[in-house]
């Protein structure tokens, strides 16, 4: 594979497989917790039936927290805020709250997915289209992989290294089209 | 959908970090609480910040992984006494506590075949560009797919550079 220009990869060839997945009635500390251990920036959401019906990524989860609501310590909180404080004092100091909320409540509904034989540069330009950092691979139907935009990165990373000895020998593309 | 065929693939010793980076780059103060940090990201549809310090100085990056890391381990604290209580969520944590501190950077003439290869060295989907110490634009691992899509990569006009590390 190494040997291989990144025009003649196909989408099963760079895909990482199994997609890491969360439930739809997960909590968001759930799927955060399962991105950090995983070390995945983007996770596929399955319905009861392990069907995938979306995505959420790291920045679903940034984008929740850029939105929930300040703690304001103010005068017009401040009853509602001693009551609540008091009540997590007495059950050990702890307000969870991404516990409370959903992955349904903050995902992509949406399944962006290529053939497994497509070659990189659609899946490319498929990310580009959409604006998306990763799609789905699928085959007859059920999804069997992922490809994020780093992994292409990696290719075209693999393939500099390769070049980079003999740079001036045999260039394989001279014209700018 | 049937791929389309746009001319000859682009060679990735040839196209440069100033064309393909974005500019300028978002930036937030070490001191600022996370949750600003999550707006902007928001706000401009963007997973990473430039971290910079009192004096100006970009320090790092505050991606959205850093931030989804940091939160299983994260608890609301509630905390004081009969004169009053403070809450501490990850949402009021100083960015300093969460961000990844140091910085990958390249040249705005940087290749993106070596963009690419540092990336992967590196293990990160970003790398800053910058020039004479200052910060002038971002490229990801998006970028680098994108520019092999829309014919030759570096097509798109060249942007100027800004100076957004200091002001």
């Amino acid at each position: 594979m190494t040997s291989k220009g990144w025009e003649t990869l196909r989408a099963r060839d760079v895909m990482a497989s199994p997609v890491r997945s969360v439930r739809i009635t997960d909590s968001v500390r759930e799927a955060a917790d399962s991105m950090a251990r995983h070390r995945v920036s983007g996770l596929a959401v399955l319905d009861r039936g392990g069907r995938a019906v979306g995505v959420v990524t790291a920045s679903d989860i940034v984008a929740y927290q850029g939105a929930r609501r300040p703690v304001v310590l103010g005068e017009t909180q401040y009853d509602e805020m001693v009551s609540e404080a008091g009540r997590q004092l007495r059950r050990g100091f702890h307000l969870e709250t991404a516990e409370d909320e959903r992955v349904r409540d903050i995902m992509t509904p949406r399944v962006i997915a290529i053939a497994a034989d497509a070659p990189l540069a659609e899946v490319a330009r498929r990310m580009h289209e959409e604006g998306v950092h990763r799609t789905f691979v699928e085959e007859n139907g059920r999804i069997v992989g992922i490809v994020t935009a780093f992994d292409i990165a990696r290719c075209i990373g693999r393939e500099a290294a390769v070049r980079a000895p003999a740079p001036r020998r045999a260039p394989r593309r001279r014209r700018k089209a | 959908m049937r791929p389309r065929r746009e001319g000859p693939a682009p060679d990735p010793a040839r196209v440069r970090a100033a064309d393909i980076m974005s500019s300028p780059v978002a930036l937030v103060s070490e001191g600022a609480p996370v949750r600003e940090a999550a707006q902007i990201m928001n706000r401009r549809k963007i997973s990473a910040v430039a971290v910079i310090d009192a004096r100006g100085r970009a320090t790092g990056l505050l991606a959205a992984s850093d931030i989804v890391r940091f939160e299983p381990q994260h608890r609301c604290r509630v905390f004081g006494d009969r004169r009053g209580y403070q809450v501490d969520c990850l949402g009021d944590a100083p960015v300093r506590r969460v961000m990844t501190r140091g910085l990958l950077t390249v040249p705005p003439t940087e290749t993106v075949g070596e963009i690419a290869r540092k990336m992967v060295e590196n293990g990160v989907h970003r790398v800053i560009v910058s020039q004479k110490g200052r910060v002038v634009g971002v490229v990801t691992a998006l970028d680098l797919a994108r520019c092999f899509v829309k014919g030759p990569c570096g097509e798109r006009r060249p942007q100027r550079l800004k100076a957004a590390g200091r002001r």
